[in-house]
């Protein structure tokens, strides 16, 4: 009897194809579930691990400390909003597209360079006949002012638009507080705007934290408190691209933050801290490469001390203790609001001075462990808001019962135990929407009295 | 068939043996091709050639700098100037003078003196410097100052317009001073020196380009000649790093290797040199960046001239606001201003001046009009002098009002 032919058919239920690549197929589908399973199970052991150890893994932790350093390697803060645009385009930018630059500036110092943009829109829109109908509100000072006018920009401006006191008009409020920026810079900022048009309805500094610890930070560095804060300023008026060792230097930091910047927008793109694993890591791995941007740019600044000459960029402090050094930054401070408050008097401006709340001054708020543990800053910054503080608070109380508009906000998140520092002075959007509450009513109330005094 | 492990691993070994064998066959093979061709081009190789010749690549390198950047730091770095944070410019004598002001200022004898601060550019200081003799005297016998001594703080600096008279007021005051007057003189530099910027491609209100532009204006700050820059950097990289293999054993000793990698590094060097030339490229069509220029404004004169009137109008407004929030005297002083009327784009811009100079009193601004003065035939400091008198009375009155 002939031997039956091989079946051309595969039997019921036997998988198809050689057995060699069935084999290795299975092979490799459980190779790719053994990974899966091994990347679950890290996931779960990492968290179980920090919830032993008594820090379960927080999420919204990881998310803020990318965005603190996507903003501190940005340089800062993206641009504002038009009370008259559509809700989209409302919204201000939530993040810079490119490493911002701190650029030489003849009136303050240093700027960055994603100003340079907003000027020439500003300066556009006040010759606009809708610059006229508009409430126009500009925000002054550091960082945290910049970052007032970003997160908390809706709301605030809608409290300032909801109060039947601004009669309907729309509000816009405009970004004019830069990182590390302190008094003289708000007034020659303010000045600089107006020469070329600005028409501002209102304006407020909200300041007082760099001006003592900045302004200290600069006399330890024997450089006066008045000086922009040092890095920038040496940084920029250095003139240091003009040789090559220190344009190497100047260049090698620019292509650390844009990898830097890069990587930490990657990272929040892909929601890295939804998951304990990608977000611990690489949360380690970015703070790897924000050092390596901090020590490029220690490099470069001590190569540009080293070059130019500081005595030249900078005169030195006068002599003094840590209290005589404060009381003449506090004094650089009521001399700003003053100012401020002329410039804007004269000419029918609101004007508001807010002294900001900041971490390391006592009492201010009840502080949870992450907080203390990220507050961690200079010994000048700490010891400028000790000593400082008391002075600003006095200093202002001084101010207002001379006539100039002031709120005192140090003391706004007294009673607040949630978690609102970022870092030792910026502040979680609920931080800046605490600040919004205080700060709208304090601006309208301001806006009635220069009312009924015009009368 | 066998299934004797040991035979198994000898003809393993076997044939790893014969694989390197041929390798090392192959690449003597190389070796030598590579060295026949090289003798028979007329190249033979030469292994401390090939060194030295990395060696000059890296040290090229370094010395290539696109245009304007020197290779080492030297004591005459046209970089080395005094720029000032708030009002671009500023001398050691300005300096070391505001230091003095301070320490009179808030030191022990503070009330015993009555400061005057002069603003305003060139005309200004020259007036601080002579003319304003007058002004003190009559201060000196004035019976409010009552045994105070007027010190004069020329806080005026050549070339300057607005806002550094603003800048400089902020600044003295920021530092401690509480000057009793200020007086600002200013006006026809104003204008010559907005035209000058605007028509130059500089904002009007950015500081005069003798101050400014040709202090300032790093490669780095500009975008689009930091993006060659980083190319050019990047390409530098690359070659020192091909040139530093090229001095290790291997490249030296091997013509195969050295020459592969000598024709890399070759290579890389036209890439570094293109990426200069378009460095240097980049640089020579940008007109100006933004820290040099400021602001996009049209290098028209009629809008230059609005730009600048406003700019003056604005500064000195801000000045008499800021003196008034602090009960401090404030006058301004529009310079004479020949032509004014005419038609050129300087008498045009004079004109504004002049009207600006109207809406300033409206403001309640103390104004002195040099042309006034001139015409009436009277000296500028004498008419200064009785309206910084005048003005000091109303400021008194003011105070006694509140």
């Amino acid at each position: 009897m002939p031997a039956a032919p091989p079946s051309s058919e595969p039997s019921a239920g036997a998988p198809s194809g050689p057995p060699a690549r069935r084999g290795l197929g299975r092979k490799l589908a459980l190779a790719v579930a053994a990974s899966v399973v091994a990347v679950v199970l890290a996931e779960v052991g990492l968290r179980v691990v920090q919830r032993l150890r008594g820090h379960p893994y927080d999420a919204a932790r990881v998310e803020q400390r990318l965005e603190a350093l996507r903003a501190s390697l940005s340089d800062g803060v993206p641009q504002t909003s038009d009370a008259g645009q559509d809700a989209a385009a409302q919204k201000p930018r939530a993040k810079a597209r490119s490493a911002s630059q701190d650029l030489l500036h003849p009136y303050i110092g240093y700027d960055h360079s994603h100003f340079s943009a907003q000027l020439e829109e500003e300066f556009a829109y006040f010759r606009t006949e809708r610059s006229k109908e508009v409430f126009d509100v500009f925000v002054f000072g550091g960082s945290v002012a910049g970052g007032f006018a970003v997160v908390a920009n809706e709301s605030f401006r809608k409290r300032l638009a909801d109060d039947p006191r601004l009669g309907g008009r729309p509000v816009r409020v405009w970004v004019e507080g830069r990182a590390a920026q302190k008094e003289p810079q708000q007034t020659a900022l303010l000045a600089y705007l107006l020469c070329c048009g600005a028409e501002p309805d209102a304006v407020i500094a909200l300041d007082g934290f760099n001006e003592v610890a900045v302004g200290l930070q600069n006399v330890r560095a024997e450089i006066s408190h008045l000086y922009p804060y040092l890095p920038a300023w040496l940084a920029r008026a250095g003139g240091t691209e003009r040789n090559r060792a220190v344009l190497e230097l100047a260049l090698d930091l620019q292509e650390r933050k844009r990898t830097a910047l890069a990587k930490v927008e990657r990272m929040l793109d892909w929601r890295a801290a939804r998951f304990a694993l990608s977000g611990e890591f690489g949360l380690a791995s970015m703070e790897r490469s924000a050092r390596a941007v901090t020590d490029g740019f220690l490099v470069l600044q001590e190569r540009l001390g080293a070059d130019n000459g500081t005595d030249q960029l900078a005169p030195p402090p006068l002599a003094g203790t840590d209290e005589q050094h404060v009381d003449r930054c506090v004094r650089t401070w009521v001399a700003g609001a003053r100012s401020l408050a002329g410039a804007c008097r004269i000419r029918g401006i609101t004007f508001l001075e807010v002294l900001q709340p900041t971490l390391h001054d006592t009492g201010s708020k009840p502080l949870d462990a992450r907080e203390i543990e990220r507050g961690t800053a200079i010994e000048a910054w700490t010891t400028g808001v000790h000593l400082g503080y008391p002075k600003l608070r006095a200093a202002g109380a001084e101010l207002a019962s001379s006539g100039v508009a002031f709120l005192d906000a140090s003391m706004v998140f007294r009673a607040e135990t949630q978690p609102l520092y970022i870092d030792a002075c910026h502040f979680n959007k609920a931080g800046y929407e605490l600040l919004a509450a205080a700060m709208a009513p304090a601006l309208l109330d301001a806006l009635e009295r220069d009312e009924a005094a015009r009368k | 068939m066998s299934s004797d492990p040991a035979l198994g691993a000898r003809r393993i070994r076997r044939r790893f043996a014969w694989l390197a064998l041929a390798v090392v066959g192959a690449l003597a093979l190389v070796e030598v091709g590579t060295r026949v061709r090289l003798a028979v081009d007329g190249r033979a190789w030469d292994a401390d050639a090939a060194r030295a010749h990395a060696e000059q690549a890296l040290a090229e390198s370094r010395a290539r700098a696109p245009a304007g950047v020197a290779t080492s730091a030297g004591a005459g770095d046209p970089a080395r100037s005094v720029l000032h944070p708030y009002f671009a410019r500023d001398t050691l004598a300005h300096r070391e003078a505001l230091r003095r002001a301070v320490e009179l200022d808030t030191g022990g004898d503070a009330a015993s003196g009555f400061d005057v601060v002069v603003l305003g550019g060139t005309e200004a200081a020259r007036f601080a410097a002579s003319d304003a003799q007058a002004l003190l005297e009559r201060l000196r016998a004035d019976p409010r100052l009552a045994g105070r001594t007027p010190r004069l703080w020329n806080e005026a600096r050549d070339e300057f317009k607005q806002p550094q008279q603003v800048s400089v007021l902020a600044y003295v005051l920021a530092s401690g001073v509480e000057p009793e007057l200020v007086i600002s003189l200013d006006g026809p530099g104003e204008i010559a020196l907005a035209l000058d910027n605007g028509r130059a491609g500089s904002h009007p209100v950015y500081p005069a380009r003798d101050l400014w532009a040709s202090r300032v204006g790093r490669p780095i700050d500009d975008p689009e000649r930091l993006a060659a820059l980083l190319a050019w950097r990047r390409a530098e990289l690359q070659v020192e790093r091909t040139a530093r293999r090229q001095t290790g054993f291997f490249a030296v000793h091997s013509a195969f290797v050295g020459s592969l990698g000598a024709a890399k590094l070759a290579d890389e060097i036209e890439l570094a040199r293109a990426a200069l030339a378009n460095v240097d490229a980049v640089a020579a069509r940008s007109s100006g960046d933004f820290v040099v220029t400021g602001p996009k404004h049209p290098a028209v004169d009629d809008a230059i001239l609005r730009t600048a009137a406003r700019a003056w109008f604005e500064g000195a407004l801000t000045n008499a606001g800021i003196c008034r929030e602090r009960g401090t005297a404030y006058v301004h002083v529009l310079l004479a201003t020949p032509g004014e009327g005419g038609v050129t784009p300087v008498e045009r811009g004079l004109g504004m001046l002049r009207s600006a100079l109207g809406r300033l009193a409206t403001h309640g601004v103390a104004v002195v009009d040099g042309d006034r003065a001139q015409r009436d035939g009277r000296a500028l400091s004498e008419v200064l002098a009785e309206r910084c008198v005048a003005e000091l009375d109303a400021v008194a009155a003011r105070a006694a009002r509140r």
